[in-house]
């Protein structure tokens, strides 16, 4: 049997024995990154909160600019090859509306958009593949991210559904090379 | 809660609140879990003591309370429509800033409050949220929160008043209080 790990707000994990899972709950505005080399077996989930560091280097997992490149670090650690690392991605919702009263947006709240945006830079800047996203909107998400790359996300109101298999993914994006060579 | 009953016009009797300080990453528990649906009404505190207030009311007693402002018997709204959001809204407006005022009273403090945003979601998602409004500068999972827990109608309706203050005002309240040298 394998180990369910929480991934908190500002937390990074990373799990390698079959039958682990990583699981964010209840994602509103925050990031939940998932990332998986096939070969290496080797998953990691980051939970972030917050687009930009500003230099504040007190909590790396925190921020997209300091997060990604930890998560990296702490994978490549383990095993994994930056060049097989697939990646899904899960949140950036804005769940408070204004409606009624007179209500002004307040900017600070409405952070999911900008967290989207920095994480997509972040790992478009290090031309590494987003192969599976569920992001935005309204409501928030709760991300189950499994040792064997499984992604599955839930939402309210919804059954839990799997996002994509990063494992399978990574095979298929493999094919055509081979057929190349 | 003397501003509920004005509204309603009915008699409420209101338990003695709990009332306790716990970090922010333990709420959630307190409030039925991270899965759970909540409706949450959020405002910002300016003043004497800033902070983040916000009043989270678990999905059941949310219904139960559109149900009483909409003059419907317990049981009639199941679900979250626009007509309920907005007059949530209005009644979380109400109940914060009464809260806030009673805060005023006690301590003798200005406090002002931002316009209110709604959100109904798990509440792991709403937290994280308001979260991420103060997390630059603060760790999100130690963020000391004053929790109050309500009783309405013998506990048919059930809700927390959450008060966030920034590093700061809480000992600022606590010496309007004389609790602190």
């Amino acid at each position: 049997m394998g180990e369910a790990f929480m991934v908190g707000m500002a937390e990074i994990k990373v799990a390698d024995r079959p039958g682990d899972v990583l699981i964010a709950l209840g994602l509103g505005s925050c990031i939940g990154v998932c990332a998986f080399d096939a070969q290496a077996g080797v998953a990691g989930l980051a939970h972030i909160v917050l687009p930009e560091s500003g230099g504040n280097a007190e909590s790396a997992g925190k921020f997209a600019d300091t997060a990604i490149p930890t998560l990296l670090d702490e994978m490549t650690r383990r095993g994994a090859s930056l060049s097989r690392i697939r990646f899904a991605l899960a949140g950036g919702a804005q769940l408070f509306a204004f409606h009624g009263s007179g209500g002004i947006p307040n900017a600070r709240l409405e952070i999911g958009l900008r967290n989207i945006a920095a994480v997509q830079t972040e790992l478009a800047k290090r031309r590494l593949s987003i192969i599976a996203a569920d992001l935005g909107g309204a409501t928030g998400r709760t991300v189950h991210l499994f040792a064997d790359g499984r992604v599955r996300v839930k939402m309210i109101g919804q059954s839990e559904q799997e996002l994509v298999a990063l494992g399978e993914a990574a095979l298929q994006s493999e094919i055509p090379l081979v057929k190349a060579a | 809660m003397t501003a509920l009953a004005t509204l309603t016009d009915c008699t409420i009797d209101m338990s003695v609140p709990n009332v306790g300080i716990v970090p922010l990453s333990r709420f959630a528990d307190i409030a039925g879990g991270a899965e759970t649906l909540s409706a949450g009404i959020y405002m910002a505190v300016e003043g004497d003591a800033p902070g983040h207030v916000a009043f989270i009311l678990p999905e059941v007693s949310a219904c139960r309370l559109t149900d009483l402002l909409t003059g419907m018997p317990f049981g009639s709204a199941c679900r979250m429509e626009e007509l309920a959001c907005s007059a949530l809204m209005e009644v979380g407006n109400i109940l914060v800033s009464s809260y806030l005022v009673a805060i005023c009273e006690l301590t003798g403090l200005r406090l002002l409050s931002s316009p209110p945003a709604l959100a109904f979601d798990m509440t792991a998602s709403i937290l994280s949220c308001i979260a991420s409004v103060f997390a630059a500068h603060e760790d999100v999972d130690r963020a000391l929160t004053v929790v109050t827990q309500v009783d309405e109608i013998g506990g048919a309706i059930s809700g927390y008043f959450i008060f966030i203050p920034e590093p700061g005002s809480l000992s600022v309240m606590l010496r309007a209080l004389h609790m602190e040298g």
